[in-house]
């Protein structure tokens, strides 16, 4: 059991451009590191354990500066990856009108995208992942995941038991902080979608 | 789809020792003062049209200290009261975590009907029908405000989400704390949950 901050990454060039999911070589820009040290700011004052993240640049990018605050190593996660997009990743707005994308809007309980994993399989890797890595530490303690939007409100979703059609009524914005209680007995949403200003 | 801005009362000195619902006469304490006066000078620096208030004395004030830093009246509105906890109301803690309705409105509130009060759901479908009609009246992207109580908050979030209704003790609401929803017939979004502007 723990106390558990989710941060998604900062802003990229490439946010509501492309569809960045897993792909190498997406970083920060320099909005998206001040919102990076802003998030380190404000989670340096608790006391943080140990800081998790996607293997992606943006999402590493994104714990550096609070874990040089800390003096903590990142451990990177491949539970933490973003939602695999298959053949629809780094792909533009010309998706946008496939009848795959407009399901993931609509009901994305069904969709599984070609090549890629469905809302399901990732809401499972992610939760569990969220499950074994909490039961290693007491209620008292305090760890920090950065990750990414998708991936990030299925993980909340899973806290609340919310139907996996209605996952999107979440907002995670970049940057921005959500902390749970989290153990196998007992999941709870404490702060969602805060972003240090 | 206006913006909702959800704002529970600020510290009282008998929260978490009483089940205080519509009980008149409790006052907010200093400490929920101040937490008012903050989500108030938080909530002045936004856009706000319209301040609406449960009619309960601690939800009143809270509205009163936002409304002078935003310089706006507060509108007194009924669906924004507290659960009506019927025979529970007033009891004290722990005294009442031995009531089985209590245990069960604790573990599986869905299907909670509080004997002479409301049932859960009824208090679901009061405070949606009256977001609605607070939404009918303004124009698209207006900022509002409704300051009300924990499970009343908690039951108009879970609308938002179609959160399954057992599971809306999953969500936090602290004293004085901002939760940020859009609120449309066919879309509803929650942007912010259990915010507590602090310094």
């Amino acid at each position: 059991m723990a106390i558990i901050y989710l941060v998604r990454h900062g802003k990229t060039d490439f946010i509501g451009k492309k569809l960045c999911g897993n792909l190498p070589g997406i970083h920060l820009n320099e909005e998206g590191r001040e919102q990076a040290q802003k998030a380190a700011d404000y989670l340096s004052k608790f006391p943080i354990k140990a800081i998790y993240s996607s293997p992606m640049e943006r999402a590493c990018e994104t714990a550096a500066p609070l874990a040089k605050k800390l003096n903590l190593e990142v451990i990177t996660k491949e539970f933490l990856r973003e939602i695999n997009f298959g053949d629809f990743q780094g792909k533009g707005e010309e998706i946008m009108s496939d009848p795959i994308c407009k399901q993931f809007l609509a009901t994305p309980s069904m969709v599984r995208f070609p090549n890629g994993e469905s809302t399901y399989e990732t809401q499972q890797r992610v939760g569990t992942g969220l499950d074994n890595q909490c039961r290693d530490f007491t209620p008292d303690d305090q760890l920090v995941f950065t990750a990414h939007c998708e991936v990030l409100r299925l993980a909340v979703s899973y806290a609340l038991n919310l139907q996996l059609d209605d996952f999107q009524k979440l907002t995670i914005d970049p940057a921005s902080i959500s902390k749970l209680e989290w153990s196998d007995q007992k999941k709870k949403l404490l702060l969602l979608n805060y972003v240090p200003k | 789809m206006t913006i909702i801005y959800l704002v529970r009362h600020g510290k009282t000195d008998l929260i978490r020792k009483m089940l205080c619902g519509n009980l008149p006469g409790i006052p907010l304490n200093e400490e929920g003062r101040n937490q008012a006066a903050k989500t108030g000078a938080y909530l002045s620096t936004l856009p706000i049209k319209a301040i609406y208030s449960s009619p309960i004395q601690r939800a009143l004030e809270t509205a009163g200290i936002i409304g002078k830093a935003t310089g706006l009246e507060v509108i007194s509105v009924d669906f924004l009261r507290e659960i009506h906890f019927g025979d529970l109301q007033g009891m004290e803690f722990p005294c009442i975590n031995s009531h089985p309705i209590w245990q069960r409105y604790t573990t599986l509130p869905a299907y909670v009907s509080f004997p002479n009060g409301e049932s859960v759901v009824e208090v679901q479908k009061r405070v949606s029908e009256g977001l609605d009609w607070i939404a009918d009246q303004y124009s698209e992207n207006d900022e509002i405000v409704c300051v009300a109580h924990s499970d009343v908050l908690r039951l108009a979030i879970s609308r938002a989400l179609d959160l399954p209704l057992d599971n809306f003790h999953r969500l936090s609401i602290s004293p004085a704390s901002v939760s940020k929803l859009e609120w449309a017939p066919d879309r509803k979004r929650l942007r912010l949950l259990n915010f507590q502007p602090i310094d």
